[in-house]
């Protein structure tokens, strides 16, 4: 899993509040199925009918602006968004996505070395990027080794239980 | 080498000339603070470290008002009781938490602390290193130590002598429009400079409190002789001075003077749309409300107090007025405020986050409403289609009194 392979499905502006990814109506949905029903619906209403499992999503600065409610990833998640890449995140978002293992990336130049369509392969532990359709490769920022080890874990619950708590602090 | 605050406190934990900015570490908070909220029930369920570490204290559901908030304070109980917390704050003994923990004398300089939520910079004030970690507060409870990203530091230096009506949260909204959504990305903001060391400990709370809009991890002010005088009056002993070394290294400096600043007006959609009061003077109110973790502190109801004393609400608005805790409504009580509020015609609430989330007061489409409350955004208070405004107390006492958005310094 330290390198995935995707199309990018959709680019985000500047600031996103990741909320409308579902809808400030969702915000407190509970059910997963319904969360991947309304993905992105209020930017595409066919986006659901068009994504594909391993898709990829990029964003520019700050994105998960807001106060970060865990819908937006769960919706991600279960429509099967591979990675989310930006130039930078909002500290609560970035945070929850391992949570919720879904793998996200820092890189400063995506917005302009990416566009929607293209195909990307992504190394998480290098944080080098590379985009097929245009032959280059970007320096992302590697995903820190101690959020991998979360990643492998399956996200931050399965990798609480995975520790030995007999040696806890 | 020089060092911050921040990288004081968290170097205490790591040992000496480990602290590299960009790391990611897992380490060990002095406490974890947790609040009632649908699913928090669930993250509290499983503690495997010293309970004494634990502080739960109920502030959203203080009035439970449907079968699931009822069920969640009744987990927090069945929570405190397999474990048998010695901090737990229930109904009636609680209060906004983020002014509760500092009166029951669980905040001192250099503390690391771990909330789920991130509006717990707040007692950055107390020069303690306090983070929002969301969810990721149950790693906490489960094996004591969390993930943190280890920040820089952004150094926001303050000169200049508030005019009258004006006040730190003012000072705040300014900050977030000047450098924008992202301009703590990442950081810790370290206020400093003469108008900072003027302020109040209720000041620099709330200057404080919200700086997770600038996408900043936390908030943080050295302690000095009002630190430890407010503390003390606390019970709190044994307070430390802590600064950041004349040496330290910041990622970058800002400089503001205030002595110009006016009252500023957040408006919606969204906390980063900051306007001066003169860009939205006159729009019309149905409701206006003054308290949460940003406002209800005793200068804020001083301030609200001095403004309403002798007038009334206009008749189109509903005012509440609910003081954070239970102790500074009794001092307000004390010095006569209750009455100024209850004489011009205000709801006095109980310390409840109810007024700020939409809990109580509810808005209607069309519906306008000025607070001091933490977020704005569409349907926070009701109905999508109605708008939130919000501002420093005095800015809201004396609109609740006009009917619309008016400038307090006339009031003054």
């Amino acid at each position: 899993m330290e390198i995935i392979r995707g199309t990018v499905v959709w680019k985000f502006e500047d600031h996103f509040n990741a909320d409308r990814i579902v809808g400030s109506k969702n915000i407190g949905e509970k059910n997963i199925d319904i969360l991947g029903q309304v993905c992105m619906a209020e930017f595409d209403p066919d986006f659901v009918k068009r994504v594909r499992p391993g898709d990829i999503m990029i964003a520019g600065r700050n994105f998960g602006y807001g106060h970060p409610h865990q819908q937006s990833i769960q919706s991600l998640k279960k429509v099967g968004i591979s990675c989310v890449i930006a130039e930078s995140f909002y500290p609560g978002w970035y945070r929850m996505a391992f949570f919720h293992n879904l793998p996200v990336m820092v890189c400063p130049a995506i917005s302009k070395l990416a566009e929607v369509g293209q195909e990307l392969e992504v190394d998480f532990i290098t944080g080098k990027i590379k985009n097929f359709n245009t032959g280059k490769t970007i320096q992302g920022e590697p995903i820190p080794p101690f959020l991998i080890e979360v990643l492998h874990a399956g996200g931050l619950v399965p990798f609480l239980r995975k520790q030995d708590i007999s040696n806890k602090p | 080498m020089g060092q911050t605050i921040t990288e004081k406190i968290i170097s205490k934990k790591l040992g000496k000339n480990k602290y590299k900015a960009g790391d990611v570490v897992f380490i060990e908070p002095d406490i974890a603070m947790l609040y009632d909220w649908p699913g928090f029930d669930g993250m509290v369920r499983e503690i495997n470290i010293n309970p004494d570490k634990v502080i739960l204290n109920i502030d959203h559901f203080f009035i439970q008002s449907n079968e699931e908030q009822a069920k969640v304070l009744r987990n927090f109980r069945l929570t405190q009781r397999k474990y048998n917390l010695k901090y737990f704050y229930d109904v009636g003994r609680s209060g906004i938490g983020f002014q509760l923990l500092a009166e029951k004398g669980h905040i001192r300089p250099g503390l690391l602390g771990v909330h789920a939520d991130p509006h717990v910079s707040t007692y950055g004030a107390f020069g303690a290193y306090m983070i929002g970690v969301g969810g990721d507060i149950m790693s906490v409870f489960m094996l004591g130590k969390c993930w943190i990203k280890l920040p820089q530091t952004l150094k926001i230096e303050v000169t200049g002598k508030f005019q009258d009506g004006v006040t730190s949260r003012d000072l705040f909204e300014k900050i977030l429009k000047d450098l924008g959504p992202d301009g703590g990305l990442g950081m810790v903001i370290e206020y400093s400079g003469p108008t900072v060391s003027e302020m109040s400990m209720e000041s620099r709370m709330v200057l404080c409190n919200s700086v997770q809009y600038l996408a900043a991890e936390t908030a943080i002010i050295g302690s000095d002789e009002k630190t430890i005088e407010y503390l003390k009056s606390y019970g709190v002993k044994n307070i430390d001075v802590l600064q950041s070394d004349a040496d330290a290294i910041y990622a970058k400096t800002v400089k503001f003077d205030v002595s110009k600043l006016e009252p500023q007006i957040v408006t919606p959609p969204d906390v980063f749309y900051v306007k001066s009061i003169k860009d939205v003077e006159g729009t019309e109110l149905h409701q206006a409300m003054i308290g949460t973790c940003a406002s209800g502190r005793i200068e804020d109801l001083r301030l609200a107090a001095r403004v309403l004393k002798g007038k009334k609400v206009h008749p189109r608005v509903r005012m509440f007025i609910s003081p954070i805790t239970p102790r500074i409504y009794e001092q307000a009580a004390s010095e006569g405020l209750i009455s100024v509020f209850t004489e011009a015609g205000a709801v006095l609430g109980p310390a409840s986050c109810g007024f700020c989330y939409g809990g109580f007061g509810y808005l209607l489409p069309g519906e306008n409403a000025i607070t001091t409350g933490t977020l704005n955004i569409p349907g926070r208070m009701g109905s999508i289609y109605s708008n939130i405004y919000m501002g420093n107390p005095a800015t809201v006492a004396a609109s609740a009194i006009e009917g619309k958005i008016t400038d307090p310094r006339k009031y003054l």
